[in-house]
């Protein structure tokens, strides 16, 4: 799915937080958004999901059959750098959610949940409570997570913000395994993210892009 | 967003985040249960307490009703029988009629001992005994033969403390026959939680008379009844404070579960699905609370005038548990799923 801001502002309040952003996210790509802290990545993410609402411009989603969308919770799969993972609940349950949600049957939404456990290497601690988990496999079970949903973009929200550099070389090269079926934004300011990136969306604070 | 949960995976997850050992929400199940059982525990501490206050006030005249001639120029007749009738409204305990005392000698208890006629309506020991002896003659206990002065031989027992209205404890009570006579006073021992200020009036109406009019006195009055001051007291409002309690510690829980609740927005649960998942668990751990104070009253029912009173209370925690509950959740709900996977 192409993303496609054009000229999009966005402030909490008195604070200017984007302004002018314009750029195009390409589909089946890893795109990092780069900035310093307080620069909008986080936001710009929220505003393609969906989740916050820009003071100006326009974010376009158009799928591969040209169809456009407008930003929408439900066309994203969200990685957010804490991981948001159910501690108490076995790995495969963390990621069940995702197809049960899309209304797969508890049978298939488990073969979907192993499927993407497996794609991100965890297929082994499927049974093994989540809160056993590093902080690494917890991010990679958040990615399975975004893979069982089939959304068509995988939003990442500083997902290295707190791993090791073994971890985060992990994750790097996860995101480009996952690039093949996903348009994949990360938001980040971690350089081996930024290197395993396709694209790079800088921004330079309350500036445009 | 829409998504398309089904209501019966919907009920699994709420199972599998309450009902297991390692379940975020297992610590609020078993705090329910807790609470279910413990509000019983403290309305049985409550109510003995309540009882034992009752039962000291009682000997001092509470709930001790005299029925007697209000016109001290007419005197009144009472008929026994229709005093004694009395006992069959539920709201008393016993009653029976008083002769006028005379003096008597006995050999064992010295000359000029108080005898008062009654009945066993009563003193139900007159069943199966003679004579009463009252309790602050009596230094021995248990049955004992009486000699009274022209001779006669009474088969007597002892007899416990009666209460301030009832004052036969320096009297040899014996059995009346008041035909024809008729009793001077009928005395009526109310049940403990009864209130005598409502029962009286009705009590005099039943009860029939020659001569002057009669009314009904209690032997104790004045200060603030103890049953009203128990019910209006703050503790009516314990079974919502119970509920109100569990409520805010699910509020706690529902904050510190707020990343998973976003796993759950992020995975692509609508607001509204997520509403009914915690609505589940909400109705879920109230059905434990009511589950939880109902068995603890089963256990203790013996405790309770009323059974069904922990079991209500039970109930009325569950519902306000429900609820405050639900309102503590409404923020959540409302909270952008970005903002709630920061608040942790």
């Amino acid at each position: 799915m192409r993303i496609t801001f054009d000229d999009v502002a966005f402030s909490y309040g008195s604070r200017q937080v984007l302004d002018g952003l314009s750029a195009v996210v390409e589909p089946a790509l890893v795109t990092a958004i780069v900035g310093p802290s307080g620069s909008g990545k986080s936001t710009a993410l929220a505003a393609i999901g969906g989740f916050h609402r820009p003071r100006a411009g326009t974010i376009v989603l158009q799928d591969a059959a040209g169809q456009v969308h407008a930003p929408a919770p439900g066309l994203v799969s969200w990685v957010p750098q804490s991981a948001a993972v159910m501690t108490r609940r076995t790995v495969v349950d963390n990621v069940l959610v995702a197809p049960l949600a899309a209304g797969r049957d508890l049978a298939a939404a488990h073969e979907v949940a192993l499927r993407a456990l497996g794609q991100v290497g965890l297929a082994d601690r499927a049974s093994s409570p989540a809160g056993d988990l590093s902080g690494g496999e917890k991010q990679r079970l958040a990615f399975a997570r975004a893979l069982a949903s089939t959304r068509p973009v995988v939003l990442a929200d500083e997902p290295t913000s707190s791993l090791d550099a073994e971890s985060t070389r992990g994750i790097a090269r996860l995101l480009a395994d996952l690039a093949r079926g996903s348009t994949i934004v990360v938001a980040t300011h971690d350089p081996l993210v930024i290197d395993a990136a396709d694209r790079v969306v800088m921004l330079r604070g309350s500036a445009r892009a | 967003m829409r998504d398309r949960w089904s209501m019966p995976l919907l009920v699994r997850e709420a199972r599998a985040n309450l009902f297991s050992a390692r379940a975020r929400g297992f610590p609020l199940v078993i705090l329910a249960v807790a609470v279910g059982a413990l509000q019983v525990v403290v309305l049985a501490t409550q109510e003995r307490a309540l009882t034992e206050e009752l039962t000291r006030l009682q000997q001092d005249g509470r709930n001790i009703v005299m029925i007697t001639g209000s016109d001290r120029h007419t005197p009144a007749r009472i008929d026994e029988s229709s005093c004694r009738a009395l006992a069959d409204d539920p709201a008393v305990v016993r009653a029976g009629g008083l002769g006028l005392p005379r003096l008597r000698d006995f050999v064992q208890l010295g000359s000029g001992i108080t005898v008062v006629e009654s009945s066993a309506g009563l003193f139900p020991e007159l069943r199966a005994h003679d004579a009463l002896i009252g309790s602050a003659l009596a230094d021995v206990r248990g049955a004992r033969l009486l000699e009274a002065d022209d001779g006669t031989i009474l088969d007597a027992v002892a007899g416990r403390a009666q209460p301030t209205g009832v004052d036969t404890d320096y009297a040899v009570v014996v059995p009346g026959s008041f035909v024809g006579s008729g009793a001077s006073a009928c005395v009526v021992v109310l049940d403990l939680f009864a209130d005598a200020s409502t029962t009286m009036p009705g009590l005099v109406s039943q009860v029939s008379s020659t001569g002057g009019p009669i009314a009904a006195t209690q032997a104790m009055s004045g200060g603030a009844d103890p049953v009203r001051l128990h019910l209006a007291g703050i503790g009516r409002y314990l079974p919502a404070g119970w509920g109100l309690a569990l409520a805010l510690m699910a509020g706690v829980l529902t904050h510190v579960r707020a990343g998973e609740l976003a796993a759950y927005r992020f995975s692509g649960t609508s607001a509204r699905s997520l509403g009914i998942l915690l609505s589940l668990e909400h109705l879920a751990v109230g059905g434990v609370l009511a589950a939880a104070g109902t068995a603890a009253a089963l256990v203790g029912a013996q405790a309770f005038r009323d059974p069904a009173v922990p079991v209500i209370s039970a109930v009325v925690s569950a519902s306000v548990y429900v609820v405050a509950a639900h309102v503590l959740t409404v923020g959540v709900l409302r909270a952008n799923p970005v903002d709630l996977a920061k608040d942790r």
